[in-house]
């Protein structure tokens, strides 16, 4: 089944053509990735996707409800973890407190922050707060999951923490669509691969497609690279 | 005059001055927030009044602004203005320190990180939760510091009021000392308003401390 369908998806800012063109369709239970080199519009899309910015023009047709887990966590921290995860699903869900509760504290336990529900975000390493962010949009029950570079804020041993989270989310079946510079995580994860750059898909196709025998000389020069870079 | 008439004649003048200052701060804390969301309206037309309102508010002294509220219907309409004393005073307050008020609250807004928006939107609250429940609250602690210099400035104007021979403090200090040829009244004058100003410090430093749980 078809979760996620766009075609044809065109944004422009100013004179500066971010996205030219661009289809993608995710089926339930599939795993994404998106990569490529920064400010090629990967980020863009994934904003267009989730509603934070409208295309100039394309048709996204999307089944169910998303969720969208950002580079920055953007917790709220005014609100203890509880809190974070309680509010959106009482005042926007409209669930009972208890249940939203119930909801929250089982998240929790699968993101191994069980003993945080009372922390404040400014008391928890960056790695805690995406975990925290994740459950968060966890705890809306969403149909896609988007990801954002989610951990290109985060120092590489706490990255294996965050990427840990996710690889459980993807053995549960969850459905999501992951802009990451973490090749290896990638190639792992995911069931498809896009790359993008100058607005464009590059290429897409398997993890191995794309990471072991690219015949798109750009594709396996990025990959090199970062490869070398490790 | 013995010291403890002159301190108790004066201390109606004391419950004045807290009356105009209690009542400023009720009326023109909202009052910003209404100017500042006005301020930030899509109509232009809106914005523009609102600014140009701001605007003069600031540019002129609140002493003139007090006797053009008082003044100012009777010139203009004609209007008797023998009741009119104590309400012009507190809509010249109240109109004043809502303009400085609303330009901080427009401060502590335009602060907030664009992903704080953001993050409310994908998860599905309206503008207006997101302004209350997430934006808002935030705001109040980081603008804290702000505000508590315009209310220490508050207790001190309050002593404006004279301008319209209203009986606060100030005025019956000036009167007492004229009539009395005595300097008590504006050492008692004096101590009345750091007094006053040493507990709105004390109570600012609560509020704020009551939202350090967070950064």
């Amino acid at each position: 089944m078809t979760l996620l369908s766009a075609k044809d998806i065109k944004k422009s800012f100013g004179d500066l053509e971010v996205l030219k063109s661009i289809n993608i369709e995710v089926e339930k239970g599939e795993v994404v990735s998106i990569i490529g080199p920064s400010g090629s519009g990967k980020s863009t899309l994934l904003r267009i996707l989730t509603g934070l910015e409208t295309a100039d023009s394309g048709t996204i047709s999307i089944e169910g409800s998303t969720g969208l887990v950002f580079q920055q966590f953007n917790l709220f921290p005014h609100w203890s973890v509880m809190k974070n995860l309680v509010d959106p699903q009482v005042c926007v869900a409209k669930k009972s407190l208890a249940e939203a509760e119930k909801t929250a504290r089982e998240i929790l336990a699968k993101v191994n922050l069980a003993d945080k529900e009372n922390a404040y975000p400014c008391e928890l390493s960056g790695g805690q707060q995406q975990r925290v962010a994740i459950a968060r949009a966890l705890a809306m029950n969403p149909d896609i999951l988007f990801f954002d570079e989610p951990t290109s804020a985060l120092d590489p041993e706490i990255t294996a923490e965050v990427l840990k989270v996710i690889r459980q989310l993807a053995e549960q079946k969850m459905t999501m669509v992951i802009i990451t510079h973490e090749m290896n995580f990638a190639r792992g994860i995911s069931d498809r691969v896009y790359f993008m750059e100058n607005g464009y898909w590059i290429a897409q196709g398997t993890p191995d497609e794309i990471f072991e025998n690219s015949s798109n000389e750009r594709v396996s020069n990025f990959i090199n690279k970062l490869n070398q870079m490790v | 005059m013995t010291f403890s008439t002159m301190l108790e004649t004066m201390s109606a003048g004391m419950l004045r001055t807290c009356g105009i200052f209690v009542l400023t701060l009720i009326g023109s804390l909202p009052l910003g927030l209404v100017f500042c969301v006005l301020r930030k309206s899509r109509f232009a037309v809106i914005r523009w009044t609102i600014r140009g309102i701001i605007s003069v508010l600031r540019g002129t002294p609140l002493m003139l602004q007090l006797l053009v509220w008082y003044f100012g219907p009777y010139f203009l309409f004609g209007a008797n203005v023998a009741n009119w004393r104590f309400p012009a005073i507190l809509i010249g307050f109240v109109v004043n320190y809502a303009a400085y008020f609303a330009e901080i609250y427009r401060g502590g807004i335009e602060s907030m990180p664009v992903g704080q928006y953001e993050a409310a939107k994908v998860l599905g609250y309206t503008k207006v939760q997101t302004f209350k429940k997430i934006i808002l609250p935030q705001v109040v602690k980081r603008i804290m510091p702000s505000i508590t210099n315009e209310v220490i400035t508050l207790v001190k104007d309050t002593s404006l009021a004279f301008t319209l021979a209203y009986q606060e403090v100030f005025s019956l200090a000036k009167q007492i000392s004229a009539a009395k040829s005595s300097f008590m009244p504006f050492v008692i004058a004096g101590v009345f308003y750091f007094v006053a100003n040493y507990l709105v410090e004390i109570v600012m430093d609560r509020v704020e401390k009551s939202m350090q749980y967070y950064q």
